[in-house]
C-alpha cells in the first residue's frame, strides 16, 4: 500500500505538526524573525549619516 | 510659506497634546465608568468559572468569539487604507493614515483580549507557548495574530518616527520631564537628514507590501477556525473571502467613526481631515457594500439550494427561525447604509415640496418601520395569523422605502453625518453578521439537542467594556502623539506645490 | 497491539440509562442542578438519548408508537477531530487506541468540543460540586500519567472532560496481572458501562484479536458507526436495530 505516512519524510512532517512545543517553536521563530527584522530596520534608519551635508528642511529650525 | 504652515500646524496639532483640560478628564472618567462593570464581572467570571455566561453544550463559543472576529475585522482598516493607499501613492490618505494604523493595533489588542476572556483557564495561557502544536488551527491564529500585531505596531512606529522627533524638538518648556525623555528615547536619534528620509520611505514601502498579505492571512485563518470543524454550515469555502470582505467593509466603517470622533474632539483637525476624504473613501465603501452583499447572497443561496440535511436547519433558523431578526436586521442595516451613501448623490440639493422627500416623513416612516420590525421579531402569538403577518411585512417594506426616500434630501447637504450614520449601521450590521455565522450553527449541532443562546449580563458588560477599552486606548494614545501625521501632510503639501505651480 | 473497542447492540438496549449512571459513579462526573442541566450544562460521558435527536422522540399515533433510543460513549475515533485541533495536546490517542484527556494541560479553549461531531466532550462551567453524601462515595481510583491525574480524578473548573473507556480500570487490571506474575489478558478489563448493562447490550474487547467478541461482532451485517460521513473513523461500533 502506498500510504504516505510510511515514507520517512511524511513521518517527519507528521512529527513536525503533531509534537507539542514544535508549534510554539515555529511561532517563536516567526515572532523572533519579525522582531529582529524590525529592530535592524530601525537601527538602519537611525544610523543613517548625512552624506551630502544638505539637510532636508524638516523638521525646520525655528 | 513652508515655515508659516508648519508653525500653524504645530499650534493646532501639537499644542493640544499638552492640554489636559476638563474635556479630556471627563472623557476618561466616562470611559472608566463604561469599562469598570465589565472588568468587575470578568473578575467574577474568573472566580466562578465560565458558567456565569450563557454558554452551554453545544453552544461552546459565544459573544466573546463574535467580538473576536468583529475586532479582527475592524482592524483591517489600517492595512487597507494606509498600506494600500500608500502603495498606490494616493495623496488624500495623508491626514488619516495615523488613525487607520493605530486602529489596527488597538483592534488587534482588544481582539487578543477576547480570546483570553473566552478561555476556561486563562492561567494556562503560557501552555500555548510551551506545548503549542502546529496542527491546531488555534496555533495558526496565534501565529498570524502575533505577526500581524507586531507588523502593525512597526508600521505605526515607522510612520510616527519623524513626528516623535518633532515632538522631542518642540516640547514646550512646561512639558513634564518624563514626556521629554519618552520622546527622546522613542525618536531613536532621528535627525531628519536626507539619508534617513530615504531609508524611512523605503522601509515604509516594504512594510506596506508585507502587511497586506499578513492581514489577509489573519482574516482567513480566523475563518478556518470554523471551517476546519465538521459543524453544519461552517464547511463553506466562501467563509475565508467572506471574512476578508466583511473585515474591509467594517474596517472602513470604524475608520470613518474614529476620524469623525477625532475631528469632533480636536476642532482644528477639520482643516486636515476634509470632506474630500469622506467623499473619496465613501466610494470605496459603496463598492465594498456591493461585494459584501454578493458574498452574503452566495453564502445563503448555496446553503438553501444544496439540500444538505444537516445544514438546512441552520439556514432555516437564519431565514425564518429564531435568528431571522438578526439576519434580516443585518441585511436591512446594510441596505440602509448603502442607500445613505448612494442616494444623496442622485438628488438635487434644492428644497422640494414633494411630501415623500420631507425629513419629517422620513423620520416618521423610520419610527413606524422599526416598530413593525420589532413586532415581527417578537413573534407574538396574537400576530401569528398568516394574513396579518403578510400585511405587516408589506407595510414594513412600504414604510422602510418611505423612510429611505424621506431622509435623502436631508442627507444630501450633510456628507459627514451621512457617512457616520452609514458607518454605524455597517458596524452594527457586521457585528450581527459575525453573530449570524456563529450562532445558528452552534445552536444546531449534530448529535446534541438544539438549544438557544442569550448572552448574560457578564457577556454584555464585557462586550461594552471591550469597546470602551478600544476607545480609551484611542483617546490616551492621541494625548501623546498627534492624530494627524504632521510630516506626511507637510510632504503632501510640498508635493502639491511642487507639481501645481 | 491492543486496539480497544466497544460494540453496542441497539437491539438489546432497553434505554434504562444504567450505563450513564454507572459511568457517573465510576468517573466522578460532577452533578449539576436541574436548571443548569436544562441549560445544556449536564455532563454525561455516556448519554442515552432519543433518535433522531432533533425531532420529537415518539413518532406515530398511540398505540402505534415507534421510539428509538441510542446510547453514546466516546467513539474513540482513529482520526479524532478533537485531537487534531487541540493547541496544547491536552487530548491525545494512546498506544492502545483510547482518546484521553489531560486535565492539567487543558487550557479550556473548547476547540475540541467544537470539532467533535458527536458532542461527547463536556466542559466544566463551574467548580464541580457534590452533595455531601454523594461526595463520600466518590471513586478513589487514581490514574497518574507523568505526574498529572487523569480518568476519574476530580476535574478543576474550566477544563474539558470526556469518556476514557474507564482507562483507570485498564491500568488496575494490568497492575493486578503484574502483581500476580502473569501476562495481562484483554478480557480482564471492561468499562463500568459494559459491566452494568442491563440488557447485556454492550461488548468490549480487543479489536486486534480476531477471536475476541468485538472482532466477531464487527463482522456482523448490522455493524455500523455513528455518523459514518464525519470522516473521523469512529471505533465504537453499533449493531443496528433490525
Amino acid at each position: 500500500m502506498n500510504f504516505p505516512l510510511e515514507q520517512p519524510i511524511f513521518q517527519f512532517f507528521y512529527w513536525l505538526v503533531n509534537t507539542p512545543g514544535v508549534g510554539a517553536g515555529v511561532v517563536g521563530l516567526l515572532v523572533g524573525a519579525a522582531i529582529t527584522t524590525f529592530a535592524l530596520t530601525l537601527r538602519w534608519i537611525a544610523s543613517a549619516k548625512d552624506v551630502e551635508q544638505e539637510a532636508y528642511p524638516y523638521p525646520p529650525k525655528l | 510659506m513652508q515655515q508659516t504652515l508648519t508653525l500653524h500646524d504645530r499650534d493646532e496639532l501639537l499644542t493640544p497634546l499638552y492640554q489636559f483640560d476638563r474635556k479630556f478628564w471627563t472623557t476618561i472618567a466616562a470611559l472608566v465608568l463604561v469599562i469598570a462593570p465589565g472588568i468587575l464581572l470578568y473578575i467574577r467570571q474568573l472566580v466562578l468559572g465560565l458558567g456565569v455566561t450563557d454558554l452551554n453544550r453545544p453552544v461552546f463559543w459565544g459573544a466573546y468569539l463574535v467580538n473576536f472576529i468583529f475586532l479582527i475585522g475592524v482592524s483591517m482598516a489600517g492595512t487597507v487604507i494606509s498600506a494600500t493607499l500608500l502603495l498606490l501613492k494616493v495623496n488624500w490618505r495623508r491626514p488619516i493614515t495615523r488613525i487607520a494604523e493605530s486602529l489596527t493595533v488597538f483592534g488587534l489588542m482588544t481582539a487578543g483580549l477576547q480570546i483570553i476572556m473566552d478561555m476556561g483557564r486563562p492561567d494556562r495561557l503560557v501552555f500555548t507557548l510551551l506545548y503549542g502544536r502546529l496542527q491546531a488551527p488555534l496555533m495558526w491564529d496565534i501565529a498570524s495574530l502575533t505577526l500581524y500585531l507586531l507588523t502593525a505596531i512597526f508600521a505605526l512606529y515607522l510612520q510616527l518616527l519623524p513626528d516623535i522627533a518633532l515632538l522631542r524638538d518642540t516640547a514646550p518648556a512646561t512639558a513634564p520631564e518624563w514626556r521629554k525623555k519618552l520622546y527622546t528615547i522613542l525618536s531613536l536619534n532621528w535627525r531628519g537628514n536626507k539619508e534617513q528620509w530615504t531609508r524611512l520611505e523605503k522601509a515604509m514601502l516594504v512594510v506596506s507590501i508585507f502587511i497586506i498579505p499578513i492581514g489577509i492571512s489573519l482574516h482567513t485563518v480566523t475563518s478556518w477556525l470554523f471551517s476546519t470543524t465538521v459543524q453544519p454550515g461552517w464547511k463553506s469555502t466562501i467563509l475565508g473571502p467572506y471574512f476578508v470582505v466583511g473585515a474591509i467593509y467594517s474596517g472602513i466603517g470604524l475608520l470613518f467613526i474614529a476620524t469623525t470622533f477625532a475631528r469632533y474632539y480636536n476642532k482644528h483637525l477639520k482643516e486636515y481631515i476634509t470632506e474630500k476624504f469622506y467623499e473619496n473613501l465613501g466610494w470605496f465603501f459603496i463598492v465594498m457594500s456591493g461585494v459584501w452583499f454578493y458574498f452574503t447572497l452566495n453564502e445563503t443561496l448555496v446553503a438553501t439550494t444544496e439540500q444538505e440535511t444537516l445544514e438546512f436547519p441552520v439556514v432555516a433558523a437564519k431565514l425564518f427561525g429564531e435568528f431571522a431578526p438578526a439576519f434580516w436586521g443585518m441585511n436591512l442595516l446594510m441596505i440602509a447604509a448603502t442607500w445613505i451613501l448612494v442616494a444623496p448623490k442622485f438628488v438635487s440639493d434644492k428644497p422640494s415640496r414633494n411630501l415623500f422627500l420631507q425629513t419629517t416623513t422620513g423620520l416618521a416612516a423610520t419610527a413606524i418601520s422599526v416598530v413593525i420590525f420589532a413586532l415581527l421579531s417578537l413573534r407574538l402569538p396574537a400576530l401569528s395569523d398568516p394574513n396579518l403577518q403578510t400585511g405587516l411585512l408589506l407595510a414594513f417594506f412600504l414604510f422602510f422605502l418611505l423612510a429611505l426616500l424621506g431622509v435623502t434630501k436631508w442627507l444630501k447637504t450633510r456628507l459627514i453625518t451621512a457617512t457616520v450614520i452609514a458607518s454605524a449601521f455597517v458596524l452594527f450590521g457586521m457585528w450581527l453578521e459575525r453573530w449570524n455565522v456563529l450562532m445558528p450553527t452552534l445552536t444546531h449541532a449534530r448529535l446534541a439537542p438544539y438549544t438557544t443562546y442569550h448572552p448574560t449580563v457578564t457577556e454584555i458588560a464585557v462586550t461594552i467594556s471591550t469597546f470602551g477599552i478600544l476607545t480609551l486606548m484611542f483617546v490616551v494614545f492621541y494625548k501623546f502623539f498627534p492624530s494627524v501625521s504632521v510630516w506626511e501632510v507637510e510632504e503632501g503639501r510640498a508635493l502639491e506645490q511642487g507639481s501645481g505651480d | 497491539m491492543t486496539d480497544w473497542c466497544m460494540v453496542i447492540d441497539l437491539e438489546k438496549c432497553v434505554a434504562c440509562q444504567g450505563c450513564s449512571i454507572a459511568c457517573r459513579m465510576e468517573n466522578n462526573t460532577p452533578v449539576v442542578s436541574p436548571e443548569e442541566a436544562k441549560n445544556g450544562r449536564a455532563i454525561r460521558w455516556n448519554d442515552v438519548f432519543p433518535l433522531p435527536v432533533h425531532i420529537a422522540p415518539d413518532q406515530g399515533e398511540y398505540p402505534n408508537v415507534k421510539t428509538h433510543y441510542s446510547t453514546r460513549p466516546c467513539m474513540h475515533c482513529k482520526n479524532a477531530p478533537c485531537v487534531k485541533v487541540c493547541p496544547v495536546q491536552a487530548t491525545y490517542i494512546d498506544e492502545e487506541g483510547i482518546v484521553r484527556q489531560n486535565y492539567d494541560r487543558c487550557i479550556g479553549c473548547r476547540f475540541c468540543t467544537m470539532a467533535c461531531p458527536y458532542g461527547v466532550r463536556y466542559f466544566n462551567w463551574f467548580e464541580p460540586q457534590w452533595e455531601e453524601t454523594l461526595a463520600e462515595y466518590r471513586n478513589p481510583d487514581q490514574l497518574s500519567v507523568n505526574g498529572s491525574l487523569e480518568g476519574p480524578a476530580v476535574r478543576p473548573v474550566g477544563v474539558v472532560e470526556k469518556c476514557t473507556y474507564c482507562v483507570h480500570r485498564l491500568e488496575k487490571a494490568k497492575a493486578r496481572a503484574k502483581a500476580e506474575g502473569r501476562d495481562f489478558r484483554a478480557d480482564e478489563y471492561v468499562p463500568a458501562c459494559v459491566q452494568t448493562c442491563t440488557g447485556k447490550a454492550r461488548f468490549f474487547g480487543d479489536l486486534d484479536d480476531p477471536n475476541s467478541t468485538v472482532s466477531q461482532l464487527s463482522k456482523s451485517l448490522r455493524a455500523t458507526h455513528l455518523l459514518e460521513d464525519s470522516g473521523a473513523h469512529p471505533k465504537t461500533l453499533y449493531l443496528a436495530e433490525g
